[in-house]
């Protein structure tokens, strides 16, 4: 077992007792990869804090159904995604309304605008600001698991067994999953290469 | 789908998707996020705290509405409407007619019980004559 596996199982231990500055560190030590994913599946940075937030305090509530037996943020992305499914759900819903109301949703806040800030220069910026785009359009007309569990792998980085376990599906289920979406994906973007 | 394609689409998306996957969160993001997720956690402790209060208001109205059904349900009132209902003075000539055609209770029976019910309404007069005669007396 590596030493943050222990450290991790410590700080939930002593949260589960009732130690909230426990559960803060655990909350420090996972927030990036959160707000990260929170961002990747509903598309807005403010949206993705705040998601990210609502699942860590439901993540708190249920501390005692966690089994030690996989990873903490495994679990938590899970949390994570049912918590961003119901947003998606009420954001549609909300968008229906606004359209029979006349109402217009702020989209202000793009999702991309933030993939470049690492950049070195203007250039690279608006290319990577491009190609965020047309990922991100692409990601987003998969169906929710499609898109769940390609975020999981490609956006997140985790092994196909770190995501079977957080989406408690077989690895064989996910590497479907990543099949289909990754095909839609390659059609799509290649669409939006050949049309320009 | 083989496992060879599976791995070369795979590969070939970790390297395509590398720049979204190394993007970093900013720091204003992440400034006072725990401290938010603990705002959050203890107001939601606070609101678990209220709501047995607010529970425990109702138990008392409910109980009350429940019994209040109870009662009503059971009301002998409604008995007697129900005997009311099931039995008019009407539909007992019309019984007293279908017997009386069928031969199950003919004339001579149906006089006697008549009598019967005379000597009877006879005797109640009597009585109550009676009881008015002592009344009087006293």
């Amino acid at each position: 077992m590596d030493v943050n596996k222990i450290q991790e199982i410590e700080l939930i231990e002593k949260a589960r007792s009732g130690d909230t500055e426990s559960f803060s560190a655990l909350v420090e030590l996972h927030q990036e990869r959160a707000i990260h994913a929170a961002n990747a599946l509903v598309g807005n940075m403010e949206d993705a804090r705040d998601l990210a937030q609502e699942a860590f305090v439901k993540a708190y509530e249920n501390l005692d159904r966690f089994e030690s037996k996989s990873r903490f943020y495994t679990w938590l992305y899970r949390i994570l995604a049912n918590t961003c499914k119901d947003f998606l759900r009420k954001r549609k819903l909300r968008r229906t309304f606004s359209f029979w109301f006349g109402k217009e949703e702020d989209e202000s806040l793009d999702p991309i605008s933030r993939v470049a800030d690492g950049s070195k220069n203007a250039v690279e910026t608006l290319e990577n600001r491009e190609l965020g785009f047309a990922m991100q359009n692409a990601v987003n007309t998969l169906p929710f698991r499609q898109k769940l569990v390609f975020t999981l792998r490609y956006i997140e980085g985790l092994s196909l067994e770190d995501i079977s376990d957080s989406m408690n599906i077989t690895i064989g289920a996910v590497k479907a999953n990543l099949w289909q979406a990754g095909q839609k994906m390659q059609n799509l973007l290649k669409e939006e290469y050949h049309g320009r | 789908m083989d496992d060879k394609k599976f791995k070369e689409m795979d590969q070939s998306l970790m390297k395509k998707m590398e720049s979204l996957r190394e993007q970093k969160v900013s720091e204003g993001m992440l400034r006072g996020f725990s401290t938010s997720v603990e705002r959050r956690i203890s107001m939601g402790a606070q609101v678990a705290e209220r709501r047995p209060v607010g529970g425990l208001l109702w138990v008392p109205v409910l109980a009350v509405m429940v019994m209040a059904s109870v009662v009503v349900l059971r009301s002998p009132v409604q008995d007697i409407q129900l005997a009311q209902a099931v039995a008019p003075a009407s539909d007992m000539e019309d019984e007293i007619a279908v017997l009386a055609e069928l031969g199950v209770l003919d004339e001579f029976e149906d006089a006697e019980l008549l009598a019967e019910d005379g000597a009877l309404l006879d005797e109640n007069i009597e009585l109550t004559q009676g009881r008015a005669g002592f009344s009087a007396l006293v």
